[in-house]
């Protein structure tokens, strides 16, 4: 590149032809890519002294996860190649398809129950999970939703029939996650929405009011029972985990060891006692960041933070960078998106969020989870694209803005 | 537009915050105090398994079992697990198992605890049938097993107080032989320690460091299991029939001082512990003091006929009865004035001709002979809580004492100490403490020998001759025991019929006897001597009629087993009057 760079003649800026992956962005593509390799690799290192898990293969999680990371390559690089009129109308398509998915579930003989939960589809060789595919859609859907009614009508103000539309859109698929049930991609959900709304440029009234009826929800589902007592008990041990080691608490307080065995420097790949041990419950999946802790030790944990925060600030930049409200919005919902997983997978990992399980984006074990998120960045690959128009352009535009 | 943008910017902000926080809490656990959480890592992962080292056995002389080990289970349980379903676990251990149901039930339900043991010493076939039905059940979670060996005697009662008992709950010696070498015996437990999940699974990869156990050395006693068996069986009989408070029978070999048999009642069933009772734990042959009576003359004569004092032929004046510090003294049979020899005096067991022996000797030289007979101290057998005897310093002695003492009362011995003294006698004045335990036999092969005290000459040979020829005249046609006599083998005895100090009052009760008898054969060559000692009997008893019948069958079982030939010889004939 730096020799073609010396080779090429001086120009003016904004006419010079920019590589393929000129007008990508590559901290973005680069950070989901790197957090991809790197869940590769803990999510091998996790399973590769559990037989149980395995069947004997230590690299069958391995094999999996790299199939898994190319076939969601793949949907990333669709989803940025195909054109922005195009993406708006894949956003009914991927929310119809998610809702059908997490109706489907409940069939039986497709449906699966997986750690009491009634989330995976069975379809062919293939587990997918819908709730991953929904997460997706809703922003999709959300973004078009308000989009379609302020640009039609000319106006820049949110209505509170739209909230109240999207809210119903963002319900039907939250309605049946809640069926399942799987609190945890539920809250990712109720962040994603918040997160739009937000944006969107909703009055504050709304949002405040919106939380205030969650919090009431809870409260009252907690008080009626609604909620299984293994949630409550969950909460219980994340105030003080030592109340039940090795029952309710006992994710939290392995997690929390484990990361503390691996130091500065880490116990190394494949080393970490409490890891090749499978003290961590679900340390492939919801607990990988423990795997990092140990193994990888503070520097190699360090670095799934900082590499998960470049990817949020890609998104929000992506998001703020762009004119058009579609955009922004889905920008902004996928960036409270993985913001919100991250945070509170790895706030769980740390003990400073209660246990729910999401995965953690591009790390965590898992297809559909990984497929969502690539095709999310596809699209903001695709959004950035339109919106980063030649350098001259942009600051004239740049100029007239202010 | 602007404010889309602030709150975009606002996501920023706290994006950037929330990285922050993450930062700070990895730098905490990890950087900060990472070996807090280390040091948890390690005890999180290790599970500490002690494992049990195998109980030596005790042996008899030839190396059959008298004490031996089987392996079984014991059922535990992790009360946290079993609390839920305690009522159903507990009703199938108590219809399976001797386990109370409500006790079964506490254990299953301890708080605080994650660890009981709910039965212990089950038969592995038995501990399997109950694990089955338990998963059966579906209730299985929190209940396991795990080795626990059982004590087995497989002698019953032979020798049981002797061989002594295992506590269940620790799997420490408590009494007896059991108890005494129980360091020997108890080994080293091992230590198991590995990396489990949390269902307590081994893993395959996780470090393992183990302490092998250091199994329990073999204790070879000096016990011949067939006397002792048939001396058990004798005693008992003699103490059922002359309806004894109890009894003690011991045999030595006196080549060697070893312990042939030690028989003891009363006594419990070792495999059936609800026989036992605190005083059938009683090694009276070591525990209990009781004033000797007339056995303790041949000591007397022996202190004497080494001083050159007495020779068998001795002769004595005996008045009918005597009054020393306002007590009188007779004979056990009314008489006149008696003129007896030495060897007269011990073969009619008189204590008046016994007195007037004695009186020729100062208390301290007396003193002196029956510490070097070894009154007064232990034996060193090794037995646990061995008594030292009662035999109070010549210069606290009342003016009676030294005459009480030398036929045999206002002193207390130990079985043990009367058979080593008067084997002392037998052989050729020299004493040696008898034994019980020849070699401890370590697991790994190698044998340590336990060495014979040091012997000391008490009584000159000669001394301790002419007190064999005495003792030999009391299986006389004219002595105190001809019924005693076996035929073809010359018997040296003593009989003793001692006043008994009443427990409950610590005085002479009228009627309350101690009857024994001490004696070895055969006289020429003496090998084997066998003291019996029948506590109250009820109706007096005596020393030859009571104890001399069990003395004579020992002995007769004793010589026959070691192929001791009759000699056929006859006594001599030693003058008993004059």
């Amino acid at each position: 590149m730096s020799s073609r760079g010396t080779v090429r003649p001086p120009s003016r800026p904004g006419s010079a032809r920019r590589p393929w992956w000129g007008d990508v962005d590559l901290l973005l593509v680069g950070s989901a890519l790197s957090l991809s390799v790197i869940g590769m690799l803990l999510v091998w290192s996790a399973t590769a002294s559990r037989d149980d898990l395995t069947g004997g293969d230590p690299t069958a999680y391995l094999v999996k996860q790299a199939t898994n990371i190319v076939i969601a390559a793949g949907l990333g690089a669709v989803m940025a190649c195909t054109d922005r009129r195009w993406i708006r109308l894949w956003a009914p398509v991927i929310y119809g398809g998610a809702v059908l998915g997490l109706v489907l579930v409940f069939v039986p003989g497709i449906g699966a129950v997986v750690n009491g939960s009634r989330s995976w589809l069975q379809v062919g060789g293939l587990s997918l999970q819908p709730a991953e595919l929904a997460k997706l859609g809703v922003v999709l859907v959300m973004a078009l939703l308000f989009a379609e009614r302020t640009e039609g009508a000319m106006r820049r103000t949110v209505r509170s029939s739209d909230v109240l539309l999207a809210l119903a859109c963002a319900a039907v698929p939250a309605t049946l996650i809640l069926a399942q049930p799987d609190l945890g991609t539920l809250m990712v959900l109720i962040a994603i929405v918040l997160g739009v709304l937000a944006v969107a440029g909703v009055r504050l009234a709304w949002l405040v009011g919106l939380v205030a009826a969650g919090v009431t929800a809870i409260v009252v589902a907690v008080s009626v029972g609604l909620i299984e007592e293994y949630q409550v008990l969950r909460f219980e041990a994340f105030t003080d985990p030592g109340l039940d080691p090795r029952g309710a608490g006992y994710n939290t307080v392995q997690a929390r060891i484990a990361i503390g065995n691996g130091g500065v420097l880490g116990q190394g790949l494949f080393h970490g006692t409490q890891t090749q041990a499978g003290f961590v419950p679900e340390q492939h999946t919801d607990f990988v960041f423990t795997v990092a802790g140990e193994e990888l030790g503070l520097l190699g944990a360090g670095l799934v933070v900082v590499l998960l925060g470049v990817l949020v600030w890609r998104c929000l930049r992506i998001a703020r960078r762009t004119d058009d409200l579609f955009d922004r919005l889905a920008a902004s919902g996928v960036a409270c998106w993985f913001g919100f997983q991250a945070f509170q997978n790895i706030g769980m990992s740390l003990g400073i969020m209660p246990v729910t399980g999401v995965p953690l984006p591009f790390v965590s074990y898992g297809g559909t989870a990984l497929f969502a998120s690539a095709m999310a960045v596809g699209l903001l690959v695709a959004i950035d694209r339109r919106s980063a128009p030649p350098v001259v352009v942009a600051r004239s535009r740049a100029a007239r803005s202010r | 537009m602007s404010a889309h943008r602030n709150r975009a910017r606002f996501c920023f902000v706290v994006v950037a915050t929330l990285l922050l926080v993450f930062a700070g809490r990895l730098i905490q656990i990890q950087g900060v105090d990472p070996n807090a959480y280390a040091a948890k890592a390690l005890a999180a992962s290790t599970e500490l398994t002690v494992l049990h080292a195998d109980r030596g056995q005790i042996l008899d002389r030839d190396g059959e079992p008298l004490a031996t080990s089987m392996d079984a289970r014991a059922i535990i349980a992790d009360p946290k697990q079993t609390a839920e379903n305690a009522p159903a676990i507990a009703r199938i251990l108590a219809s399976e198992l001797d386990v109370d149901y409500f006790d079964a039930v506490d254990k299953l339900r301890r708080e605080d605890s994650r660890f009981v043991y709910v039965a212990r010493e089950v038969p592995s076939y038995q501990a399997d049938r109950v694990l089955a039905k338990l998963s059966e059940a579906d209730i299985r979670t929190g209940v396991d097993t795990e080795r626990d060996a059982v004590r087995t005697y497989p002698g019953g009662t032979l020798g049981a107080t002797l061989i002594g008992l295992v506590s269940g709950e620790t799997g420490k010696g408590t009494s007896g032989l059991e108890g005494a070498f129980d360091d020997e015996l108890s080994g080293v437990d091992g230590e198991a320690s590995y990396g489990a999940t949390v269902k307590g699974v081994r893993i395959p990869l996780a470090r393992q460091t183990t302490k092998e156990p250091v199994p329990g050395a073999d204790v070879v006693t000096t016990i011949d299991r067939d006397l002792q068996w048939y001396a058990d069986k004798r005693l008992a009989a003699a103490v059922r029939k002359s309806r004894s408070d109890w009894g003690v029978a011991v045999t030595v070999d006196l080549q060697t001082m070893q312990v042939l048999q030690l028989s003891q009642l009363p006594t419990f069933d070792a495999q059936d512990r609800s026989t036992v009772t605190p005083a059938a734990m009683n090694n009276r042959a070591v525990q209990n003091v009781y004033e000797p009576g007339s056995v303790q003359k041949v000591v007397t004569m022996a202190a004497l006929a080494d001083a050159g004092l007495v020779t068998p032929t001795t002769r004595v004046k005996i008045p009918s009865e005597l009054t020393l510090d306002g007590f009188t003294i007779s004979d056990w049979w009314d008489h006149g004035r008696l003129r007896l020899t030495a060897a007269g005096v011990i073969a009619k067991s008189s204590n008046l001709g016994t007195i007037a022996l004695a009186q020729q000797m100062d208390d301290d030289t007396f003193h002196d002979y029956l510490s070097k007979f070894g009154f007064g101290q232990q034996t060193g057998v090794g037995l646990s809580s061995e008594s030292r005897g009662i035999l109070s310093p010549a210069d606290r002695w009342s003016a009676a004492q030294k005459a009480t003492i030398s036929f045999g009362q206002g002193i207390s011995v130990t079985a043990l100490q009367e058979v080593a003294a008067v084997a002392a006698i037998a052989n050729g004045g020299r004493y040696e403490a008898p034994r019980l335990v020849t070699e401890v036999r370590q697991a790994d092969g190698t044998t340590e020998q336990v060495e014979p005290a040091a012997t000391r000459e008490v009584v000159s040979p000669e001394a301790a001759k002419m007190v064999t020829t005495m003792m030999e005249s009391v299986t006389d046609p004219d002595g105190s025991a001809y019924g005693v006599r076996i035929p073809g083998y010359r018997i040296a005895g003593k009989t003793g019929t001692a006043w008994r100090v009443n427990p409950d009052t610590g005085r002479y009760v009228r009627g309350e006897n101690t009857v024994s008898f001490i004696g070895f054969a055969p006289a020429e060559k003496p090998r084997f001597l066998t003291y019996v000692v029948l506590d109250n009997p009820r109706g007096g008893g005596s020393g030859s009629g009571t104890a001399g019948p069990v003395f004579r069958d020992i002995m007769q079982q004793s010589l026959q087993r070691y192929g001791i030939a009759p000699s056929g010889a006859r006594a001599p004939r030693t003058p008993l009057e004059w």
